[in-house]
């Protein structure tokens, strides 16, 4: 590689770099109740409602464990309001091809990001839209104890849904969080670099492979 | 030089294999946690007390003829208390967390210890010698066994590819990147199974028999081919496809030193398979009555045959018992597939080949899988096209090469039929990882049908294109796909 494609090469890559620490490009999931094992509601006329609070900024989707046997599954809507004045957020339809019971899947409902969730409660609403298929829309979560925030046509319910909220980040916010969760599975406080060296390593042999490969090898034919 | 690439390449296997021991969480890997028992069990054998009705697993049986009951005294632990360890184990690494659809009172009903015991011998040994102190540290341990065996892998394929490309360093030097740079192989190298150690033998024999089609094998070479294939079924019932491996190895020599065309090759051996797969379908009918017929004479084999026979049934019975048996309960139903049915099944296939990680939970996006498929798609038609100069006498390789490439492929198509024959039998689905025993033969014919294709002037920029095209799939999946499930940060926008 001659000088000047060197410099263009090291100057993409630190400007892809910074980039990645700045723009936000990146998801993070911040809260998430997991426990999806209970069919929790088959969804009727009325409306499901999860309650959930947004930890940080940027709040772009939500991940719900919503299943059905019907194909295409009956159009199924979620809305984020906020709580207190009931204003809507956002906005978005449940995929037309949802999972079938048993798989424990979810389902992601994407939105523009919403600058100013930082510290917000929302209402989280599913509804169906199409009158017909009734009870076909199963919605999976933990069935019991109390204060988990779920409301049926306005009166509450044991149990909470699984959700999972995702808030747009910076790259440099992401990988922080990333360096905290590898660091607590058990690696120890400095966990977090070991993956992070394996991949600088990996780069760095990557980069030596491709540069021997440019080079010709004594009796190497070219066809 | 030769040694340098072959070094670089393997740093990159073990830096990659190593980046995914320290990325997938403990435990979510297919099926570790009952690998690891087994391996543990063997470990601890001197004081282990089998209180679980599992007496007629070979791990029991492995256990009772090594160990010594009755020394333990009061350091023994029990299979109970080792199971109760490992299920503390998984819930300190959220496994069912990321895993809600495994009900741990079920756990263990899904088990490993009926494995033959190579594997887990060998792995025992290892953290007998390592006396760790936790089944964490142990289990890492076991998954970095896997990557130094996945080194032996991608280190044997560069073996594979210098014997039947000598005079193409760079393209010889592909199927070894290949293997290295496929992320699934990446992921399933850092895993506690026993898969990685019947790929090495597996490797081993592709490198022997390449260069036999070249060099003559004498008869260290022939005892060689034997010891390998007896050792892969001592590691796993899916070796089973060395045995007809080896046969074809003698048949592919046969038919190049009678030069017959390969031609008329393929159409004698499609005949013989077709009758073959009649004979198994309707086997029900007829193996009861002839069974009968040859009791008499069996009981008359020496002793050392009839055992050979019955450890080799063993292996038949446990890789297709419970299809016979749905054959002949008709639970079985081969044909017709309903097109949903064999596009699920190639789906699963294709993505457990490619990447699709952990409990086949975390998959790539869905375009990355589409233009991976163009790239098969691609490798099947340079080969049709390379079948094609060589037909008209402009192809580049020689007779023995032709020879080798044949018996790479018959290799590959013996471990598919032997993998899915089950899977047809009782609609079942298995993944794409089940070929990895195959996947020096497959690598080369990948890389050599690429190549054919390939618009590109020679061999070495060839080569660069495919590292940076799989390390870029490599770095999708990573980024994507693992980081995104299994720690919920996405640095790049995910699918």
């Amino acid at each position: 590689m001659t000088r000047g494609g060197r410099l263009l090469a090291t100057g993409l890559a630190a400007a892809l770099v910074a980039a990645g620490g700045v723009l936000p490009v990146s998801t993070v999931r911040l809260t998430e109740q997991v426990e999806r094992r209970h069919p929790l509601a088959a969804l009727g006329p009325g409306r499901l409602v999860q309650t959930v609070r947004s930890e940080a900024a940027g709040l772009a989707r939500i991940d719900l464990a919503v299943t059905s046997r019907r194909r295409p599954a009956p159009r199924t809507r979620v809305t984020l309001r906020r709580a207190g004045t009931g204003a809507p957020a956002a906005s978005g339809l449940l995929p037309a091809r949802l999972p079938a019971p048993g798989g424990h899947e979810y389902v992601t409902v994407a939105f523009p990001a919403l600058a100013d969730s930082a510290g917000q409660t929302y209402e989280v609403t599913i509804e169906r839209l199409d009158p017909r298929d009734a009870g076909t829309v199963t919605v999976w979560g933990r069935r019991a104890g109390p204060g988990g925030g779920l409301a049926s046509d306005g009166a509450a319910v044991a149990g909470a849904l699984a959700f999972r909220l995702w808030h747009r980040a910076a790259g440099a916010t992401a990988l922080r969080h990333l360096g905290e969760r590898l660091a607590a599975r058990g690696a120890g406080a400095w966990g977090w670099a070991i993956p992070l060296g394996l991949l600088a390593a990996h780069g760095a042999v990557l980069v030596a492979l491709l540069r021997r490969l440019a080079r010709a090898t004594p009796g190497e034919d070219a066809a | 030089m030769r040694d340098r690439r072959l070094g670089l390449v393997l740093a990159l296997q073990l830096a990659h294999g190593l980046l995914y021991v320290a990325v997938v969480p403990l435990w979510q890997q297919p099926d570790e946690v009952v690998h690891f028992e087994y391996a543990k069990l063997l470990a601890e054998r001197d004081r282990v007390r089998l209180d679980l009705p599992l007496r007629e697993t070979t791990a029991y049986r492995v256990v009772a003829a090594l160990g010594a009951p009755g020394a333990a005294g009061e350091s023994a632990t029990s299979h109970t208390a080792i199971r109760a360890e490992l299920a503390g184990s998984l819930l300190r690494h959220r496994y069912w967390e990321l895993r809600p659809g495994v009900d741990p009172a079920e756990l263990f009903t899904y088990t490993e210890l009926r494995q033959p015991p190579l594997y887990y011998l060998v792995a025992g040994e290892v953290l007998r010698w390592a006396r760790l102190s936790s089944v964490d540290a142990e289990a890492y341990l076991l998954r970095v066994l896997g990557v130094v065996l996945s080194l032996a892998v991608v280190g044997l394929a560069y073996g594979v590819g210098r014997a039947l490309l000598p005079g193409r360093p760079a393209l010889a030097m592909a199927p070894a990147l290949l293997v290295a740079l496929l992320p699934q192989y990446a992921s399933l190298s850092g895993a506690v199974t026993n898969d990685r150690l019947v790929e090495v033998l597996a490797a081993a024999l592709f490198v022997v028999t390449v260069r036999a089609t070249r060099a003559g094998l004498g008869s260290g070479g022939a005892f060689l081919l034997l010891g390998l294939v007896a050792l892969g079924l001592l590691v796993k019932s899916t070796a089973l496809f060395l045995v007809p491996a080896l046969l074809a190895f003698w048949d592919v020599r046969r038919t190049a030193r009678r030069d017959v065309s390969w031609g008329r090759f393929a159409a004698w051996r499609l005949a013989l398979l077709a009758a073959g797969v009649a004979a198994f379908a309707t086997s029900p009918r007829w193996l009861p009555a002839a069974a009968d017929a040859l009791a008499p004479a069996a009981a008359r084999l020496p002793a050392g045959l009839r055992t050979a026979g019955t450890a080799v049934a063993g292996q038949l019975q446990q890789r297709f018992g419970d299809s016979l048996v749905a054959v002949v309960t008709g639970r079985a139903r081969v044909f017709p597939p309903s097109l949903v049915e064999v596009r699920r099944y190639l789906a699963v296939l294709f993505s457990g080949f490619w990447g699709n990680f952990g409990h086949m939970e975390a998959p790539l996006a869905v375009w990355l899988y589409a233009l991976l498929a163009l790239g098969c798609g691609s490798a099947v038609v340079g080969l049709l096209l390379g079948t094609r100069d060589r037909a008209r006498g402009t192809g580049g390789l020689a007779p023995w090469q032709q020879t080798a490439l044949v018996f790479l492929a018959v290799s590959a198509l013996w471990a598919f039929l032997l993998t899915f024959a089950r899977d047809a039998l009782v609609a079942s689905y298995s993944q794409g990882r089940y070929l990895f025993p195959v996947l020096i033969p497959l690598a080369v014919l990948l890389v050599l049908g690429l190549r054919r294709v390939a618009p590109v002037t020679d061999d070495r920029a060839f080569a660069r294109a495919l590292v940076v095209t799989l390390a870029a799939v490599d770095a999708l999946g990573l980024l994507q796909a693992v980081l995104p499930f299994f720690y919920g940060v996405a640095l790049l926008p995910i699918p």
